[in-house]
């Protein structure tokens, strides 16, 4: 071949090697788009959220609830047996962070709902960190953090008043930084005992967040167990004694009423349908995350150390089948998920890290196909993974015409949830969810503020306090929160409460006004109420139908 | 610990998780005569345990 025959041919071929290596580029921004994309939806949720002035999930009102007691220098673990009835089954941790939030705001619920959502984020930060710190590709460390909170999951509980995803932030961080430590005392040969206790006051607060942290805890101590032995032994001593003691003394102070609500009260029946349920939703939408981060924990089990989060994985997805417990549900996931997204990151890490060691050309060509293939399937793994976890609110012509474009309708019809009131037709739900039909997820909009403000004032129209299944309309009346339903049926179903008093100022009609949303006050209190009241109104909120009562 | 260690571990978990499940007969637990759905599942997670456990004792003493 003559010499320009030659060049024309090689500038050929350097044409194709660039076109070819800038598909990887094209996925891995088509991926971050989608993963952004997924963020800013999360944020929309969130100040949706932090506008809304009732409860949006039950119970959130009742963490609010907690968190006053606090700010007035009290415990929320009381006698349920008399007025107000009032009890709370949580640890204290998340809502003494909140305290002083309330006393300069007062009740309000944004207050949580902002310290749970920044907890998220921080958890983000968490993963990103250590799979930046493994790889140092800041792309790869982006998707793996963004994936998380484009976790179904976390998106419907994230920036909600509850304490779990606070949890799931101290525990992600204690597991990071004991990872960091331990491979920066490995690499010096010193032991850094102050790094060791950091990681344990973050346990500690994880477990004083919530009980669910023992899973973390214990995959941190078979973790040392494995790799220091003795070290794990004598820090899992004063570790539990620190714990028992905190323990001890929150009982002392309360009479023992904290152990009463936070153990005794939260032996719930145990639902295998729903378990095995959870864990399939949990598994189809988080398939990549979850195979990845399998396959690379088997693969440390047979061929390399086992690392802390292969370990933090292993023992988080066998907890998650604690999800099937009655009161619990998909957050119980969420340790499983961040540990699957450092995971991920480390495993496509190491997998590139691999492919640019290892070149395999072709011919004359200088393109290395191992990793322009490993480049281009990890982008595209990300964007399968995307896809899978669909949710987005479609309220809005362009959020609809993208739900379109994805092949997703831009309304779901759901009926109205209805507990104490005639079923109602589906209506359309401008929210779409690969994970199903969801109560969470959906913007709050004007008319459900109008609907909360119209049972307030039904509240107000009475002079009491209402006995109500949400906390946020007392709130909002000034008046006194009377019991936590779902709480005084833990202690009902374990024989733990003395309903006398409770029934006695039913059946004397001491309440105004009952509002019932989901009916889930124990059967002989619901009697009474359906003995003594009756419906008067019905306002839709939030897609539940609360009925007001009145008495007869 | 080695990985041989690590799979005696597994092992010890799994044997105990068989003798516990059957166990469960022997005081009289349990709603269904025999072996239960809750223990089926039970025994075939244990049984995984110990299969898990005997594949790493070829490993022998590298560290787990």
């Amino acid at each position: 071949m003559s010499s320009p025959a030659i060049e024309q041919t090689e500038k050929n071929a350097v044409g194709w090697e660039t076109a070819v290596s800038t598909l990887p580029k094209l996925l891995i921004g088509l991926a971050l788009l989608a993963f952004v994309g997924y963020f800013v939806v999360y944020n929309m949720y969130a100040i949706a959220l932090f506008q809304f002035p009732f409860d949006y999930d039950q119970g959130e009102g009742f963490e609010l609830m907690d968190t006053v007691m606090f700010s007035q220098g009290e415990w929320p673990y009381r006698d349920n047996d008399s007025y107000p009835f009032y009890s709370s089954n949580y640890p204290p941790l998340f809502h003494v962070v909140i305290v002083p939030l309330v006393w300069a705001f007062g009740p309000q619920y944004w207050t949580g709902r902002l310290v749970s959502y920044l907890g998220t984020l921080i958890t983000a930060a968490a993963i990103g960190y250590a799979v930046q710190k493994a790889g140092k590709r800041w792309w790869l460390s982006a998707l793996a953090g963004l994936a998380f909170l484009a976790s179904n999951y976390v998106y419907h509980v994230g920036p909600l008043f509850r304490q779990h995803m606070f949890m799931v932030m101290f525990e992600t961080v204690a597991v990071v930084y004991l990872a960091h430590t331990i491979e920066r005392e490995e690499a010096n040969g010193r032991f850094s005992p102050k790094r060791l206790l950091v990681v344990m006051l973050l346990l500690l607060a994880a477990g004083y967040t919530k009980q669910l942290a023992y899973a973390t805890v214990a995959a941190v101590f078979i973790f040392l167990l494995l790799r220091q032995p003795k070290r794990a032994i004598t820090w899992a001593i004063p570790f539990a004694a620190v714990t028992g003691l905190v323990f001890l003394w929150i009982n002392v102070a309360t009479d023992g009423y904290w152990f009463l609500n936070t153990v005794t009260a939260n032996i719930n029946p145990f639902v295998p349908g729903q378990a095995e349920g959870l864990f399939r939703q949990w598994f189809r939408l988080h398939i990549v995350l979850t195979i990845v981060a399998g396959l690379f924990a088997i693969y440390q089990l047979y061929f390399e150390r086992l690392s802390i989060y292969s370990i933090w994985f292993v023992v988080a997805v066998l907890n998650s089948v604690t999800a099937g417990k009655w009161g619990a549900g998909e957050s119980y996931f969420a340790t499983a998920i961040a540990a699957s997204c450092i995971l991920t990151g480390l495993a496509f890490n190491r997998l590139l890290t691999w492919a640019k060691n290892k070149p395999l050309t072709i011919n004359h060509l200088q393109l290395n196909i191992n990793h322009l293939a490993v480049m281009t399937a990890v982008p595209l793994l990300f964007l399968f993974q995307a896809r899978q976890l669909f949710h987005m609110p479609t309220h809005t012509p362009t959020l609809a015409a993208i739900a379109n474009a994805m092949g997703y309708p831009s309304e779901v019809m759901i009926a109205p949830q209805t507990s104490c009131s005639a079923p109602r037709d589906p209506e359309p739900i401008p929210y779409v969810d690969s994970a199903g039909v969801s109560l969470l997820g959906r913007l709050p909009t004007a008319a459900d503020t109008a609907a909360g403000i119209e049972i307030t004032e039904h509240i107000l129209r009475g002079e009491t306090a209402a006995f109500s299944e949400d906390a946020g309309f007392n709130f909002r009346a000034g008046r006194e929160v009377v019991t936590n339903p779902t709480q005084l049926l833990n202690l009902y179903n374990n024989n733990q409460v003395d309903l006398t008093e409770m029934l006695a100022m039913l059946n004397n009609q001491a309440f105004d006004t009952v509002v019932l949303r989901a009916q889930f006050y124990p059967p002989p209190v619901l009697d009474a109420i359906g003995q003594q009241y009756e419906t008067t109104d019905l306002v839709q909120m939030n897609g539940f139908v609360y009925c007001i009562m009145r008495p007869r | 610990m080695t990985k041989r260690q690590l799979g005696l571990i597994f092992i010890v978990l799994g044997v105990l998780g068989v003798l516990g499940l059957f166990g469960i007969d022997l005081i009289g637990a349990g709603q269904f005569s025999g072996i239960g759905p809750a223990q089926r599942l039970g025994l075939l997670a244990a049984g995984a345990v110990i299969i898990l456990g005997l594949t790493l004792l070829p490993l022998g003493d590298k560290p787990a």
